[in-house]
């Protein structure tokens, strides 16, 4: 477990605005990511942990401080730079699952693919792969509006993962599904955790969830205030 | 392979619009279609006047008295000049080497009757060689001859139109016609000319010999020569033996003017390649209105899309991977635009030369090709600024769009 760091925070602070309106986001955050690790990062809203994300996902960068991903000082990367980190190293899920809504389940788990640079027929087998493992290879030439949240949210998890991410970010992964398939998400989540070794980072208010994972952190007012192995 | 995407997306954008799609295309398509219809007109109208200047003759030089200090249409003007005569014209014949042949004109009009039918035309006092010099045939008959015109005699050829208007369909050889009170023989009928410039004037015409025209118009000054060069290499060293010869006559003064088809054409030309630059320019005005259609209408679409840019953006698209979609979208809509313009303009230009044949619109490549490439220009220019704009959102803002 405690093998290489593949994120590490060294007191990341982020600061939106100033003067009267000045928003301390995150203050002075110091977190360790080891390969593997499924971890939530759970508190309330405001609590900064969105932006959290943000910057671990390489779409926000820290006022000051440093974020190091495989040993790489990415805190001041050029915005190409990011998006080839963004398209490489890191998946995401998103709450509102973010699907392109005129294009297929296949094209959207192709889409990173497709800034890779992968040609077509590489991109179609590993979109076709990555269905088969969310179990939905036989909906594969559905477009959002014909799939369910659930379905809609497991095309996202296969977009996530099919460049082979370091880390998956999910913010909120189960707000906009019943019980029924945020219980689904989560073992999706904890099987590609346990046997594929993908290393999760989710984002949650909701502690039932939270509990789910390896490893609980738990942010307020922009400071880690508990970080538990569970 | 982006590239292929990209295509396929901003194909997928403008189809799902069409009805948006083509109101925005509508000012392309009215802008490239109207510049290539005005531009092929043009180009059909020259061809029109090359063709009939041709036509007049080959070889042709056009002598005129006065002088006009530049080139072209001027008319001559006669104050201080020394009249052109006959005997100049026989000057010529004798001593430019490299001419061919040189006939004399008075032109004037009179009432001319036969019967009791009478018409006012066109009369050109000329000789022998003015048909070898001016490209028109005799239909019937022979043509005023060396002795007709040496002998002054009264005789005269008609053109179609006269012939028609006055004997309708009774052979008119050998009868008498009055030409201003006196009588002229019929010795033949002119070969139908048709239309020149628009107007019948070949055909309305009777000719009598020079020396008849002289007097019937109490005149011996020439509106001008008609001179054919022996060959085209030769109308230059004609025009400087023309010259020397007049040069000459007059007192040593050059007091004429020597026109060629080539110097006509030359003028025409640049008169109308102006007319059609300006043409060209004011249809161009309407691509420029359209390509501000498409920046209105790539705008919107960006804001409509912000939260698929933001998703392309969090998955690794790159600024330059989501300006260059958003520019392949318009350069494509700017692109069918101007397609179904050049379809337009061939449509109208197959219509109008339905109508005026003589005149037909000429369609020429480089033509189509430009108004192409600049629709496709338009369709850059404008849509940079919305493909900067969505290049530029912010992921986090995106995401969040409704």
């Amino acid at each position: 477990m405690e093998s290489e760091k593949l994120i590490l925070l060294e007191g990341v602070t982020k600061v939106y605005g100033s003067g009267p309106t000045r928003v301390d986001a995150l203050n002075n955050i110091n977190l360790k990511v080891s390969q593997g690790e499924f971890i939530s990062i759970i508190g309330p809203s405001g609590s900064g942990k969105s932006t959290i994300m943000n910057i671990i996902g390489c779409i926000d960068r820290p006022t000051a401080g440093r974020y190091l991903l495989e040993q790489i000082d990415v805190s001041n990367f050029k915005d190409e730079e990011l998006a080839l980190i963004r398209n490489k190293k890191i998946g995401f899920v998103f709450q509102m699952f973010n699907l392109l809504p005129r294009q297929t389940a296949l094209q959207n788990v192709q889409l990173p693919l497709l800034y890779s640079g992968i040609n077509l027929k590489e991109r179609k087998e590993r979109g076709l792969y990555m269905l088969s493992k969310v179990g939905l290879e036989g909906r594969w030439h559905h477009r959002p509006n014909e799939l369910s949240g659930g379905e809609c949210q497991r095309v996202a998890v296969a977009r996530a993962l099919v460049n082979k991410p370091s880390i998956v970010l999910a913010d909120e992964p189960t707000g906009n599904l019943d019980s029924k398939n945020s219980i689904e998400i989560i073992n999706l989540f904890k099987r590609l955790n346990e046997e594929e070794g993908v290393t999760l980072i989710m984002i949650t208010h909701n502690p039932e969830i939270a509990n789910e994972a390896k490893r609980r952190v738990y942010i307020r007012d922009g400071k880690i205030e508990e970080d538990t192995s569970l | 392979m982006k590239f292929i995407e990209f295509l396929r997306v901003a194909f997928a954008s403008i189809i799902e619009n069409s009805l948006r799609s083509f109101l925005t295309m509508l000012g392309i398509i009215i802008g490239v279609g109207s510049v290539i219809l005005l531009v092929s007109m043009t180009t059909g109208f020259r061809e029109y006047l090359v063709g009939q200047f041709m036509g007049l003759g080959t070889n042709l030089i056009i002598v005129n008295p006065g002088k006009t200090e530049t080139k072209g249409l001027g008319s001559p003007g006669f104050e201080g000049v020394q009249k052109m005569t006959k005997s100049d014209t026989i000057a010529i014949k004798r001593n430019a080497t490299s001419v061919a042949a040189a006939s004399s004109l008075i032109v004037g009009t009179a009432d001319v009757r036969y019967l009791d039918r009478e018409r006012r035309v066109m009369i050109v006092g000329t000789d022998e060689a003015f048909i070898k010099v001016i490209n028109i045939g005799v239909d019937s008959g022979s043509f005023i001859s060396a002795d007709d015109v040496d002998a002054s005699r009264r005789v005269c050829m008609i053109g179609h139109i006269v012939k028609n208007e006055l004997f309708r369909s009774k052979n008119p050889l050998g009868d008498i016609i009055k030409i201003g009170g006196s009588g002229f023989r019929v010795i033949g009928i002119m070969e139908r000319k048709g239309a020149f410039m628009g107007t019948d004037n070949f055909d309305d015409v009777v000719y009598i010999p020079v020396s008849a025209a002289e007097r019937i118009f109490n005149t011996d000054r020439l509106l001008g020569m008609r001179i054919k060069a022996r060959s085209a290499g030769m109308i230059e060293e004609a025009k400087r033996q023309i010259t020397s010869i007049l040069k000459k006559r007059h007192n040593n003064k050059e007091d004429f003017t020597i026109l060629t088809q080539e110097s006509l054409l030359s003028s025409l030309n640049a008169i109308l390649k102006t007319l059609s630059a300006v043409l060209a320019g004011i249809a161009a005005i309407s691509l420029l209105v359209g390509g501000i259609g498409i920046m209105n209408i790539m705008l919107v679409s960006v804001r409509e899309r912000t939260r698929e840019i933001g998703i392309r953006k969090a998955v690794g698209a790159t600024k330059k991977d989501i300006l260059l979609q958003f520019l392949i979208e318009s350069m494509m809509l700017s692109l069918m635009g101007g397609t179904i313009g050049i379809l337009i303009a061939f449509t109208g230009g197959f219509i109008l030369s339905r109508f005026i044949p003589q005149m037909a619109p000429v369609m020429e490549l480089w033509n189509i090709a430009l108004a192409t490439l600049f629709s496709a220009c338009v369709g850059v220019f404008f849509g940079v600024y919305p493909a900067y704009r969505a290049a530029n959102q912010e992921i986090i803002e995106a995401l969040r769009h409704e």
